[in-house]
């Protein structure tokens, strides 16, 4: 599934966003394992079936003095040790969820942005105080390789707001802010990119929205704090 | 249980409750966090005194507690984890 | 088995919603439903498939095999067993009704995620939400029975090591079920009085509402899914020896990891739900590993299963074939569960088509699969005839093809959201939806060839041998009465053939009525119709209680309260007179439970229960005060000497309780009355006091129309104290039946089971109020 995301939304050679390369990397570990384990262990059931199927003759059956218990605590320990290992894997990947520790050092190098959901939209508070609604012609709009910090709440239901090219997604729950962060390495605009993964009503299907990934300098006239004035 | 151990159950009981209102009177304002532990510990030991003796688990077989135990070991889970999920 | 029927007309209700959402998702910017209906749709398809479906189907599986195979002669208490059913039944009807109400029926997902739900409008949700409470009731009195009767109604030498392994299952499932289901009636006991009386646990967003009923749902929630899918392992477990012909590889293992492992943990991994909610990331990482932990069973499980072929000698007949599938099935759904269970991973699965294909595979896959098993294994039990083995196996081909090619395109489709009633025509989206909607028709299909062959195995099968897989079960010990005359009526899902099981429905009640009846025209003469007036005096009272305000509503609530009491009444007069005298207790296999009686182990079993649903109420207070910024200071709505006082008066009477018990004991029926009365007239005091302090409490504004937060705090404290209030008011009633039986003489030295048992509700309810008190009136 490498890189299948992101062939969905962009088209041309790309680099890859670290949120995504982490993601995808552990994808990787996972699909491995995963349908390895399912390729084996189906396989042993047709190998067996096949195997032991009931051929029509009478032949005694051996005895099952130990009912095969061995087996059983083999393949369970092989299995103990995959899921292990994967789960190593899934802790060595919480750079993704965690909030980089770049954004707390001073000053902050990282890009807040509010995101608040509602009935059925996203509205969006960028730093120099500007407020945008999601249309079809407001899409989100964020430097290129920065580190984009969004406070996500909502101000009626749950919702979840989710970038799954970018392989973020974090609930809108009102009364509560939660954060999650992205660094886009290719610029332009992709349509729906962000979509909302959580029952949220009637709108529920159609609160997408878009996002636009821009040149610092030109996000920084429009949307940054004028650090000069 | 003899009935000497009922009314000594039933004398804890009248006595941890006006303990635990003692506390809050002296520790409602100086130490908030305190009061409620203690009030927590005695509201806990009123509940087994009535669950050894007055419910005589102490007198039932072993399989019996777990009905009383395992509940109580869900609801601890609940508890830690629903605070720890506020952040 | 009426259980087992009502639960598959539930079923082809759910099927029927499905197939509606499968043609609206057909194809892209489709209106064949509105996201009106298409909401209503994905959430009682859920609803109904997963509590009115999927758990009664085994429920009613187990209602008629685990007492065969334990040798028993019906489950413990068959009161009890009736008043689940008609409870189940009215919790259905209402869920049902709530369709052709308006404003139509829930609509937020069977996850009824906060606030939405609470604030979706009009009555369908309520009626939904008090269906479920119906629902949950009759789920843990059916627990009640059933731990009762596995642990006490063994035959003799039926130890546990004997016991087949789909009772062992089936007593795993009851643990889950007794311990889980309490949070679900006090989450949506919350959401309901939230929609009813304007509590605002759910509305009131300082307190953080969604994470209050994620934790509360899906603490529920993740027990709630094995509960699902330990009878379907049951099943494999019990009848894979039969067809491979030689024993279950590791057994022992499969019992331990089951009782040690997935039921206790399955009560720690339900914030693998939550990863997304902001929890901090130790937590998230700490489920992961629990989740992780939560899986190694299944992977015994699993692997004992397809090891116990080896060397065996394998016959593909149509239960082995569902076996198989259903394990094939559970691989595949299982891996991809441990994908979710990765918190990195899930930030791209959560709430996508990823999530629905994992949950279909296992419940659909694993569970039905496996019942389906269970259906044509046990089916020569059940009518004396043996099902078309040809159609079995089609069935199974078409099942599985067309399961699988409903879900496993939606493995693909996860950048989509789940739950959406429409979407664009981009990427790969219409064409996986169009195969998975290809594929509902065929699974859809496939399914009528399983109602035709249970038909045709029904009225014209031909006869089976007694014991056709050559099982060594009890069930196959006793034999079944061949299903008489193919002019019985068909329509099996409503109406109940004459003699076939209407013996077995409901309450066969003791050994002196079933011969008192056995001339009379009519099945009801069987049993007791007491709880079937209980159920429907419930549910058309909660029904009143779904349209308040208005005279309707006002009306249905007389109407039903009145049912209720008068069947509450009449079956107190029942026991009075004796009519349904229990029959006497026979030797037994008890391990470990030897020397407890059958009723005590029962009251503790329900006490267990209690404890759990007192327990998430109290739980849920806590969340709230933690997460509430301001609440009322301690001391200044209460009146803390007040409280103290009844606080005292509530001990008293737990003391002269135990002095009227100690009185019996002695044998002097005199002094039990004596103290019984001063218990009685100490409880009441405490009511009283109780009510006069509501009263000053509502006059002096501590409303739930109150301004914030003193609405948050009046909420919590009316409807927690409300529910121990009820408790201590039920226990003044039966104190009122208890003394009455006690002037008529009943209770002696040697026989006061009644008196014992309901000293130990009242001692538990003196214990709810030890925590009650401080939470309140001091914290
Ligand atoms: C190996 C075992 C399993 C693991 C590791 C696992 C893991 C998970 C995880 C992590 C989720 C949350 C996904 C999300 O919402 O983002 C989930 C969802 C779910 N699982 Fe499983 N699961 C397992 C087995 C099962 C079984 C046996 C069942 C039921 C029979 C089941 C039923 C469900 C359901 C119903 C949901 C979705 C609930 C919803 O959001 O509507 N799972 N599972
Ligand atoms: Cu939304
Ligand atoms: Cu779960």
């Amino acid at each position: 599934m490498r890189e299948f995301a992101l062939a969905l939304m962009y088209s041309g050679m790309l680099t890859v966003p670290p949120t995504v390369a982490t993601f995808d990397h552990l994808l990787d570990w996972y699909l491995f394992f995963g349908v390895g384990a399912a390729v084996v262990v189906i396989g042993m059931l047709v190998t067996f079936v096949i195997l032991y199927r009931d051929k029509g003759d009478n032949k005694p059956l051996p005895e099952h003095k130990t009912e095969g218990w061995k087996i059983v605590l083999i393949t369970v320990m092989i299995s103990i040790s995959i899921l292990a290992a994967a789960e190593y894997q899934t802790f060595a990947s919480f750079s993704n969820i965690e909030t980089p520790s770049q954004c707390s050092m001073v000053p902050d190098p990282c890009i807040n942005i509010s995101v608040l959901g509602f009935q059925w939209g996203w509205q969006f508070t960028y730093p120099n105080g500007k407020v945008q609604l999601t249309t079809e012609d407001q899409p989100l709009t964020v430097p290129v390789d920065k580190i984009i910090l969004l406070n996500i709440t909502s101000r009626d239901v749950f919702h979840s707001f989710g970038i799954v090219s970018l392989a973020v997604k974090e609930d809108a729950i009102p009364g509560r802010y939660n954060t999650l962060w992205f660094n886009d390495t290719n610029l332009g605009l992709v349509t729906m990119a962000i979509r909302c993964y959580e029952l949220c009503g009637a709108g529920h299907a159609t609160m997408v929205g878009n996002l636009s990934v821009v040149p610092y300098s030109t996000w920084q006239s429009e949307f940054g704090v004028n650090t000069t004035g | 249980m003899r009935t000497s151990v009922a009314f000594g159950v039933w004398a804890y009981m009248v006595i941890a409750v006006l303990t635990e209102v003692e506390i809050y009177y002296m520790l409602r304002t100086a130490n908030y966090d305190l009061m409620t532990a203690a009030v927590s510990v005695l509201a806990t030991s009123q509940a087994t005194a009535i669950v050894v003796f007055n419910m005589q688990l102490k007198d039932e077989p072993g399989a019996i507690r777990l009905f009383a135990l395992i509940p109580i070991m869900f609801l601890s889970a609940l508890l830690i984890a629903e605070l720890a999920s506020l952040g | 088995m009426l259980y087992f029927f009502t639960s598959l007309y539930f079923g082809i209700i759910g099927a029927i919603l499905a197939l509606l959402m499968r043609v609206q998702l057909s194809v892209p910017n489709n209106f064949f439903l509105s996201a009106y209906y298409y909401d209503q749709a994905v959430t009682m398809h859920g609803l109904i498939m997963i509590f009115w479906f999927l758990s009664p189907i085994a429920i009613g599986l187990a209602n008629y095999f685990v007492p065969l195979q334990i040798g028993a002669k019906d489950l413990a208490f068959p009161r009890l067993n009736a008043m689940s059913y008609w409870l189940y039944l009215s919790g259905g009807i209402m869920a049902v009704l709530s369709f052709f109400v308006p404003g139509g029926s829930a609509d937020a997902g069977w996850t009824n995620y906060q606030p939405l739900a609470v604030l979706t409008p009009g009555s369908g949700t309520t009626l939904v939400y008090l269906g479920l409470v119906l629902l949950a009731a009759s789920i843990t009195l059916g627990s009640i029975n059933f731990v009762v009767s596995i642990i006490w109604l063994r035959a003799p030498g039926m130890s546990l090591d004997k016991l087949p392994m789909f009772t062992w299952f089936i007593l795993f499932t009851i643990i889950a079920m007794l311990f889980a289901f309490p949070t679900l009636i006090a989450a949506f006991a919350l959401a309901s009085s939230d929609r009813i009386l304007g509590t605002v646990f759910f509305t009131s967003t300082q307190i953080q509402p969604s994470i209050l009923w994620d934790n509360l749902f899906w603490f529920f929630g993740h027990p709630e899914v094995y509960i699902v899918l330990l009878p379907g392992f049951g099943i494999i477990a019990n009848i894979v020896p039969q067809f491979t012909g030689r024993p279950l590889a590791a057994k022992n293992a499969i019992l331990v990891a089951t009782a040690l492992v997935v039921l206790p943990l399955s009560f720690g991994v339900w914030m693998h739900h939550m990863f997304l909610t902001g929890i901090p990331v130790d937590l998230q990482g700490a489920f992961s590993i629990a989740t992780i932990a939560i899986s190694i069973p299944f992977d015994v499980i699993t692997l004992s299963f397809v090891e116990s072929m080896i060397r065996g000698r394998v016959k593909l007949l149509t239960p082995m074939l569902f076996v198989l599938g259903a394990v094939v099935l559970f691989i595949i759904g299982g891996i991809t569960g441990v994908f979710l269970s990765s918190p990195v991973l899930d930030r791209v699965f959560r709430g996508s088509y990823f999530v629905v294909a994992h949950f279909h595979y296992v419940m659909v896959g694993a569970a039905i699969f496996s019942i389906f098993a269970g259906i044509y294994y046990w089916i020569p039990r059940f009518t004396g005839r043996m099902y078309n083995e040809r159609l079995g196996k089609i069935h199974f081909v078409i099942s599985f093809i067309g399961f699988n090619v409903l879900y496993f395109p939606m493995n693909f489709l996860f950048d989509m959201p789940r739950r959406i009633f429409t979407y664009p025509n981009i990427g790969n989206w219409a064409l996986l939806n169009g195969i998975a909607s290809v594929g509902a028709f065929i699974f859809a299909g496939a399914q009528t060839l399983l109602a035709a062959n249970l038909l045709y195995t029904w009225f014209r099968g031909p006869p089976s041998p007694p014991n056709p897989w050559g099982s060594p079960d009890l069930e196959w010990k006793s034999q079944p009465v061949l299903t008489p005359s193919p002019t019985a009526p068909t329509d099996t899902s409503e109406s109940p053939p004459a003699g076939g099981w209407i013996g077995q429905l409901a309450t066969p009640a003791s050994p002196a009525t079933e011969t008192h009846a056995a001339g009379a025209e009519h099945g009801e003469a069987h049993y007791s119709s007491r709880p079937i007036q209980l159920s429907f005096g419930a549910m058309i009272f909660l029904m009143g209680a779904a349209f308040y305000p208005g005279i309707l509503a006002i009306g249905l609530m007389v109407i039903g309260g009145a049912l209720f009491a008068v069947a509450l009444g009449g079956w107190a007069r029942d026991d009075l007179r004796h009519k349904f005298a229990p029959p006497p207790e026979e030797e037994g296999d008890r391990w470990p439970f030897q020397g407890v009686s059958k009723m005590k182990l029962g009251m503790w079993v329900f006490l267990s229960s209690e404890i759990v649903l007192f327990g998430s109420f109290l739980a849920a207070y806590i969340f709230i005060r933690g997460a509430a910024v301001t609440f009322p200071a301690p001391g200044s709505i209460h009146d803390i000497p007040l409280g103290t006082l009844n606080t005292i008066i509530l001990a008293t009477s737990g003391l002269t309780m135990f002095l009227a018990i100690q009185a019996i004991r002695q044998g002097d029926r005199r002094r039990l009355m004596q103290w019984m009365s001063v218990t009685f007239m100490l409880g009441s005091t405490f009511m009283g006091i109780k009510i006069s302090e509501w009263v000053n409490l509502g006059s002096s504004g501590f409303t739930l129309s109150a301004p914030y937060p003193f609405n948050l705090a009046a909420s919590a404290y009316y409807i927690i104290v409300g529910l121990h209030g009820a408790h201590v008011t039920a226990g003044l009633i039966m104190m009122v039946y208890l003394m009455k039986k006690t002037k008529d003489g009943e209770y002696t030295k040697e026989s006061h089971e009644a008196i014992e048992n309901f000293g130990l509700y009242w001692a538990f309810i003196d214990i709810v109020w030890c925590f009650i008190f401080p939470l309140f009136y001091l914290l």
